[in-house]
């Protein structure tokens, strides 16, 4: 089954492809879409995934996204996990968690976000949750490259 | 000036001669009886002149006292007022059996006997050729004589004769031979059922190895290098002493030249704690301390193997300053193994430290040096040999060489050995690991306590069995994990980890084209994976989980105020390593 998904991937067959996968659990499908990237490192994967979201864009479908992003080996790769990231906050903002989320690209290889945007986040984020650890450490690591800096 | 000498002597001739003519030619044919040594007629020249005395011009020397029985002697002696210390002077005598049977019952006889004999040892070759061919108060057979009565009163065989010459030591193993192997397999079964059998097959095997080789010129070298360290060698022959005490010595031969062999770059620190524990063990083996003289032949071979094993990648040199030499990061962790072999052989010696693990092994390929504990183990010893050595009033006695040994003075000088050697290679310790956190900042896990080596392959590792704490595959053993912060993963599980990631994913995490992980924010030189895999393994072990999403789990850790990020996936319950950084 997984030679003939990625078969079907290769060829852009993405409606056999999904067939394939239909019956899985999101759990299954997540973990059988992040084991074969690890493998194989077929950027057709992410392809696959832009395709289900073109058909309907939802948070898991992002979340699968980001974390193929996550495990491939490809270059940009971390900034596109970002936009994924941002797209699930946009989708559900009443979750301080995804917002922490975004928040924890910062300083990361491709990630776009500047120190005041950071900062900024992070205070957000306390606002609403001061044990929120992504923020905490933010934060923290902020003073750091500060007093490096001044020195 | 010539004519002088020649003057003095013709007239030490004269007198001879002169003395000569008091003995009576009537002894010469009584010395041949049937149990009595033969001896030659010059032999009897004076025979009774040397150690006394004008009684035996007086009348004792016109008697024939070989042919009297035992009664008739004493008789003779009483007649002629001769005290029992003028008897037992009479050293030609003892080729008599009526006359040795006599002086057996005197109180003075084993002293006599001792004196004779240490005053026949001493005499040089050339005393020896006047006292027999000019003087007639000499022969070999009443040495013989005089070494079986001596062995007689000390239980003993017949003692080799002593070791004046390199010829004369070979002399000594042939006629010793087979006497000793069974000597010696009687104390390794016996009085010296030692801990280890290893040590016990090491003497063995040198024994051996010294009679399949007894052929081969002496060690030349080894008495080369004693000079360097005023070993006398030939003083500290055991004459006298058991069989072991031989087999010690011949050891202590084949350390020396062994030693003399190493090359000097860099070694001087283990070839003067080689020397001086040669010189004390030397020293114990000749005043019967046997079991000290072991405990230090195993010191010294414990060193040797080390030195042999690691070659000229060896750098304890006195004046080596690690940051001046470029010597690779390995070079550093073998001296580092190095430095735990001593500490360990030290600490067998003083027993000042109950136990000395510094190697940990996961497997039969990964080891870890646990430098804490060699630090520790080292300054241990360090404290105890200074309470020892400033708390005890033999130390002045014991820095002078010539002081005889008793058990006292024995134990300070290996002490202020210890301290010695102590005192050289704990600051080197501490050099070595800096040099080794400062080529690879993160080798060192845990805080820098634990160290991953190569053992250099001719290390006996096995020898080490009971120094090397091996860790269980699952857990970190307890007095390692004590500073690190809990993990999910053993060191094992990381270790595997890293292994396993492809050359591909190497490339991706080292990003060596556009640096975009910023390796050399924490890397001084080369961004290599060895440098970058150490990194991970660090995180890994002691790095805090930030962030989980969607079966991706990331821990970060802060080093050196830069935070590293390792990435890695959890499927089937196994984890794989997918990306690390360092965070701009």
């Amino acid at each position: 089954m997984k030679q003939q998904f990625i078969d079907n991937i290769n060829a852009g067959k993405f409606f056999d492809a999904k067939k394939l996968i239909s019956a899985m659990s999101p759990e299954g499908m997540l973990t059988f879409l992040q084991g074969l990237t690890f493998e194989t490192n077929l950027i057709s994967i992410y392809t696959f995934i832009a395709f289900l979201l073109l058909e309907n864009e939802t948070i898991f479908l992002h979340q699968c996204a980001r974390s193929i992003l996550c495990i491939s080996m490809w270059e940009g790769a971390n900034a596109a996990a970002l936009l994924h990231s941002q797209r699930i906050y946009e989708l559900d903002p009443h979750d301080i968690a995804k917002k922490a989320s975004v928040l924890s690209y910062f300083g990361t290889p491709d990630c776009t976000i500047t120190r005041q945007e950071a900062q900024k986040m992070a205070q957000e984020i306390l606002a609403q949750d001061p044990q929120n650890k992504i923020a905490l450490s933010t934060l923290e690591f902020l003073s750091l490259k500060t007093v490096k800096d001044v020195n | 000036m010539k004519s002088q000498i020649l003057h003095v002597y013709l007239l030490l001739i004269t007198h001879c001669f002169v003395t000569a003519n008091i003995i009576p030619v009537d002894f010469r044919h009584h010395y041949n009886t049937q149990d009595t040594p033969a001896v030659s007629p010059n032999t009897f020249h004076n025979a009774l002149h040397e150690q006394s005395s004008l009684k035996h011009q007086q009348g004792a020397c016109h008697t024939d006292l070989f042919q009297y029985s035992c009664d008739q002697l004493k008789t003779y002696f009483a007649y002629h007022n001769y005290s029992q210390k003028d008897v037992l002077g009479l050293g030609i005598l003892y080729l008599s059996n009526e006359f040795v049977k006599l002086v057996k019952a005197y109180p003075g006889y084993e002293l006599a006997i001792a004196a004779l004999r240490k005053k026949m040892r001493g005499m040089s070759s050339f005393g020896k050729w006047w006292r027999e061919h000019i003087a007639g108060s000499y022969s070999p057979q009443l040495e013989t004589r005089i070494n079986k009565l001596y062995a007689e009163i000390h239980h003993q065989q017949p003692q080799p004769p002593a070791i004046t010459s390199q010829e004369s030591h070979h002399h000594v193993h042939e006629h010793t031979l087979a006497y000793l192997r069974d000597e010696w397999a009687q104390c390794a079964a016996i009085s010296y059922d030692r801990k280890t059998k290893k040590r016990l097959k090491k003497r063995i095997n040198a024994l051996d190895q010294h009679y399949t080789t007894s052929s081969s010129p002496p060690h030349k070298d080894a008495h080369i290098f004693a000079q360097q360290y005023h070993i006398n060698l030939h003083e500290l022959a055991p004459n006298n002493g058991p069989a072991i005490a031989h087999v010690l010595y011949q050891e202590y031969i084949d350390i020396l030249d062994t030693t003399a062999h190493i090359p000097a770059h860099d070694t001087e620190i283990l070839c003067d704690a080689l020397g001086q524990a040669s010189h004390i063990g030397l020293e114990a083996n000749k005043a019967g301390f046997v079991d000290q003289a072991s405990k230090l032949a195993d010191f010294c071979w414990t060193v040797l193997d080390y030195t042999k094993a690691v070659g000229e990648g060896i750098c304890l040199g006195a004046h080596n300053t690690l940051h001046m030499c470029a010597h690779p990061l390995q070079t550093a962790k073998n001296a580092l193994i190095g430095i735990g072999v001593i500490t360990y052989g030290l600490v067998n010696l003083t027993d000042f430290v109950q136990h000395a693990p510094f190697l940990y092994v996961v497997d039969n390929d990964q080891f870890f040096l646990r430098l804490n504990t060699i630090q520790d183990q080292l300054q241990t010893i360090a404290n105890a040999t200074t309470t020892y050595l400033t708390s005890n009033k033999p130390r002045d006695i014991v820095k002078d060489g010539t002081a005889f040994i008793t058990e006292g003075f024995l134990v300070g000088k290996i002490v202020s050995l210890a301290a010695n050697l102590t005192k050289q290679i704990l600051p080197l310790a501490m050099q070595y690991a800096e040099y080794i956190a400062a080529e690879e900042p993160l080798t060192c896990l845990a805080d820098g306590e634990l160290i991953p080596v190569k053992i250099p392959k001719g290390i006996d590792v096995g020898s080490l069995e009971n120094s090397i704490l091996k860790m269980e595959s699952n857990q970190l053993p307890t007095q390692i994990g004590n500073g690190l912060i809990p993990t999910a993963h053993s060191l094992e599980e990381i270790s595997v980890a890293i292994a396993k990631i492809e050359t591909n994913r190497i490339n991706h995490i080292l990003t060596p084209k556009t640096g975009k992980h910023a390796w050399n924010k924490i890397i001084t030189g080369e961004v290599a994976w060895e440098k970058v895999k150490s990194l991970i393994e660090k995180v890994m072990l002691e790095g805090i989980i930030t962030k989980v999403e969607e079966n991706i789990v990331t821990k970060s850790l802060d080093i050196f105020d830069k935070v590293i990020d390792v990435k890695y996936i959890v499927l089937n319950d196994t984890f794989s390593i997918v990306n690390a950084w360092v965070r701009k």
